[in-house]
């Protein structure tokens, strides 16, 4: 008898522990440094 | 030069002997079709050659000039390696439909009058249409489907614009139109389906991934690009493109994340680029013209490089999903490679050939002071190396270990890899032959330090973007699904109005039937048999009753003169005083 292989259906990325902190931190960086330069470009 | 054979006839003629050659004579002969033609190609001195005068008009199959050439060029190129790539494939149906596409390619590229170019233009949508079939799959044959559909749609577009465009300019030739009136913006509505700009765009990414292996690779390179030269003909300088295309580089990037089929993310990166090629032409300035065209040419072959490398893949496994695959580069490194060097080429590192073309159109919008533009480019150029650049290699060949231990594709189809990753890397390095090609001269340098510092920057807060959002959990999962964009409203949509139109004329057409075939033909019928008894009684039965007659004879009389009338043998006193009220009926109407 052939047996049947599950296909997958969701490849999920699960977070690994202490890259949330990171990332958060990192966007608001990126966002501050953003801003900054947007504001002395069109002010 | 009449006396060569027309470039497109080299391809279109020459696929109708493939299936009378066997075995390497086959091979042979198909790889000689590309080289004559590129032979031809080269021997071509700049002018018009081929007319045919067809009723009044000038069919021109030859007008060659700097920018016909760019595309003649590649279009003969990749034909070659596409050719290379498929010796293995035993279809021949495949590799004439491949022949007769890329010479609908050519013949587009080189017609020098609207109606050649039409004729040329629906070649290109019928062969690629049997690429799409050759797949034989249920899928692949209603993408097939879809796919004749919308372009039979568009090139009626084409056809309307044509016949307008002729009837108020009364000439034919194929060159600047620009966007003012009907008979333009059909014309424009046409090309844009061809060069997959949204909302008109659904069938790209709905098609191409359900193609065969090898129909991918033309599919990837002809249509779109075919679509890119018309439009820098036909509209260089329309401002609605500049927005258009930054729209197009801008949309696909969010589908592409969330694609599971690797193809499908290729082909949303397809959009994307062709996107900046619409912007080069929307800007019209002669860098723009050239960055559109040197990103074309550049195109073509790293698309090509990645429909192989992931099309090799599904040859040798069978399966082309994020959530089948991974860990593969250990058994396919060298596909893995060659993937990775289009994956390069596509997100314009420096000694790539994406970085000497791409940056030539955003240099053209920082030089027009487009400044939403610019920026705009600059984020999809980081959004396609997110998705092509890495999403494309790394879940393919690494991620998590799928445990498939695929071999090597056939030697052809590393060949063919081979030579078109070399001519990436090569005009990354050595970006020059390239340049003295294109239609304007050109004395763009790309690499500057500025450039190669802002560019590297770019792609490593791509990259970092990249890993953050997998690591921290944020990357949107690959489900096995279809996500559907705009082609929604002919695949959900249209079902939607087919069931709406079922119901309400169908449901129509059964009251009617109701009405007028059973209650209203039973009535008149009922009408036409019982009038006459009953006309005939509201006269006589006062008359009988006046003169005695009552009870059961009253009866009788009511049945003999019902059985005189049913049978047509009323009595002729009866007769003539019906026709009398009759005619005094119609006299006192009149």
């Amino acid at each position: 008898m052939v047996e049947k292989k599950e296909e997958k259906m969701i490849l999920s990325h699960e977070p690994v522990p202490g890259y949330r902190r990171i990332f958060h931190i990192i966007v608001i960086i990126a966002v501050i440094y953003l801003g900054i330069i947007f504001l002395k470009a069109f002010l | 030069m009449s006396n060569l054979i027309p470039l497109p006839a080299i391809f279109i003629i020459g696929a109708l002997f493939i299936p009378f050659w066997g075995g390497r004579l086959k091979s042979a002969y198909m790889l000689a079709l590309p080289v004559l033609a590129f032979i031809t190609l080269v021997s071509m001195p700049e002018g018009k050659y081929w007319i045919v005068n067809i009723l009044e008009y000038d069919l021109i199959f030859g007008r060659v000039d700097k920018l016909s050439m760019v595309f003649g060029y590649i279009f003969t190129i990749i034909t070659f390696i596409g050719v290379l790539f498929t010796l293995k494939v035993a279809d021949d149906m495949q590799r004439m439909a491949a022949f007769m596409y890329a010479g609908g390619a050519l013949g587009v590229t080189f017609a020098g009058d609207f109606l050649t170019l039409y004729l040329f233009w629906e070649l290109l949508a019928i062969s690629s249409t049997f690429l799409i079939l050759a797949r034989r799959t249920k899928a692949s044959q209603a993408a097939a489907f879809r796919y004749i559909l919308v372009h039979v749609f568009g090139g009626l577009c084409l056809l309307a614009g044509i016949v307008f465009y002729i009837h108020n300019s009364g000439t034919a030739e194929f060159g600047y139109i620009g966007l003012n009136g009907a008979a333009s913006y059909l014309i424009f509505i046409g090309i844009a389906l061809n060069a997959a700009i949204p909302p008109l765009h659904p069938w790209l990414q709905d098609a191409y991934p359900e193609a065969t292996v090898t129909g991918a690779v033309f599919l990837s390179a002809l249509t779109t690009k075919s679509a890119v030269y018309v439009m820098a003909r036909t509209f260089p300088g329309a401002e609605l493109l500049i927005w258009m295309g930054a729209f197009m580089t801008i949309m696909p990037i969010f589908y592409a994340v969330l694609e599971n089929d690797i193809r499908r993310v290729l082909a949303y990166s397809l959009i994307n680029q062709v996107g900046f090629m619409m912007v080069g032409i929307g800007i019209g300035t002669q860098l723009a013209i050239n960055g559109t065209v040197s990103h074309a040419f550049c195109h073509i072959l790293y698309k090509a490089l990645l429909f192989m490398s992931t099309g090799s893949v599904l040859f040798m496994t069978g399966k082309i999903r994020c959530t089948d695959l991974g860990g593969i580069y250990k058994t396919m490194p060298l596909t893995c490679l060659f993937c990775m060097i289009g994956a390069a080429s596509i997100s314009a590192f420096p000694l790539f050939s994406g970085f000497v073309s791409k940056s030539m159109i955003i240099s053209a919008a920082a030089h027009g002071k487009l400044a939403v533009i610019w920026l705009t480019l600059q984020f999809a150029s980081a959004g396609v190396f997110h998705h092509a650049g890495i999403k494309v290699p790394f879940f393919t060949f690494f991620s998590e270990d799928s445990g498939i231990r695929a071999k090597e594709p056939p030697l052809n189809m590393l060949l063919a890899m081979g030579i078109t990753a070399f001519l990436c890397i090569a005009i990354g390095i050595y970006p020059g032959p390239l340049y003295s090609i294109l239609p304007y001269p050109v004395d763009y340098v790309p690499y500057t330090g500025a450039h190669v510092i802002g560019q590297l920057q770019l792609l490593m807060f791509g990259a970092l973007a990249f890993c953050l959002l997998i690591l921290s959990g944020y990357y949107p999962a690959e489900m096995r699904a279809i996500n559907l964009d705009t082609d929604w409203f002919y695949r959900k949509g249209g079902r939607l109005f087919y069931h709406a139109m079922d119901r309400i004329f169908n449901g129509l057409n059964s009251v009617s039937d109701r009405i007028l075939a059973g209650a209203l033909a039973s009535y008149l019928g009922r009408v036409s048999k019982e009038g006459p008894v009953r006309v005939a009684l509201l006269f006589l039965a006062p008359v009988w009753v006046l003169v005695g007659i009552k009870g059961e004879k009253l009866a009788q009389k009511r049945l003999n003169i019902e059985k005189a009338i049913d049978t047509g043998t009323s009595p002729i006193g009866i007769s003539a005083a019906v026709a009398t009220i009759f005619l005094i009926v119609i006299f006192l109407l009149m």
